[in-house]
């Protein structure tokens, strides 16, 4: 029987080392603040 | 999870609105200065003070450099991002002011799971949107200074605004 996984690529990195984002030319966030207590979302009927 | 990725989405724009609006102060400061030296060396008037008699030589190089910005100028890139700039800062701040008033109903449970993600996506596509109109044909280079000021402003906007 034969193995037909394949190993996985790795995702693909820029060359600069730096994280892509599609929003060019403005920086990615480095932390984001905790959000404040929020009431759950509605229920989908 | 959606509700965190919107508050992500919000917060990531109120660091780029910051950023542009650093971005701009920059340029129309650059682009100032250059309008400041330009305009001293080719007044007749100053050029005359008899200060630069014994100076000559000094009066000589700041000439030479105020020719210099002169020839380069409509190269140099920060007369030409301020439109733009402008332009993007005022579109992402009301996309901001949009986002912070549906914030309301993310928060307060007025949405489903799959609202708050379309509402999250439209955002992005909005900031996406007034990013190729303002900047079509290239992207604004990185500045890792305004970047960490952008985010330092921001935290103290949320801190003021969303405290925990």
């Amino acid at each position: 029987m034969s193995d037909n996984t394949k190993p996985q690529k790795p995702p693909q990195k820029p060359e600069s080392g730096k994280p892509l984002t599609e929003e060019r030319g403005l920086p990615p966030v480095r932390e984001t603040p905790p959000m404040p207590p929020v009431k759950p979302p509605k229920q989908k009927k | 999870m959606y509700q965190e990725r919107y508050w992500k989405e919000m917060y990531q724009l109120k660091v780029h609105v910051n950023y542009v609006e650093l971005y701009l102060e920059r340029s129309e400061l650059i682009d100032r200065c250059i309008n400041i030296i330009l305009a001293v060396t080719s007044n007749s008037s100053i050029c005359g003070w008899a200060i630069w008699q014994q100076y000559s030589f000094i009066w000589a190089i700041v000439i030479a450099a105020s020719q210099l910005i002169n020839a380069v100028r409509g190269f140099l890139p920060y007369k030409s991002r301020i439109k733009p700039l402008a332009g993007l800062l005022h579109e992402l701040e009301e996309l901001m002011i949009f986002a912070e008033t549906r914030w309301f109903d993310v928060s307060e449970g007025n949405l489903t799971d799959e609202e708050i993600h379309k509402l999250q996506f439209k955002i992005r596509s909005t900031k996406i949107k007034s990013l190729n109109k303002f900047f079509p044909s290239g992207t604004l280079p990185g500045d890792n200074k305004k970047s960490s000021k952008a985010e330092d402003i921001a935290k103290t906007y949320f801190n003021n605004f969303y405290p925990i």
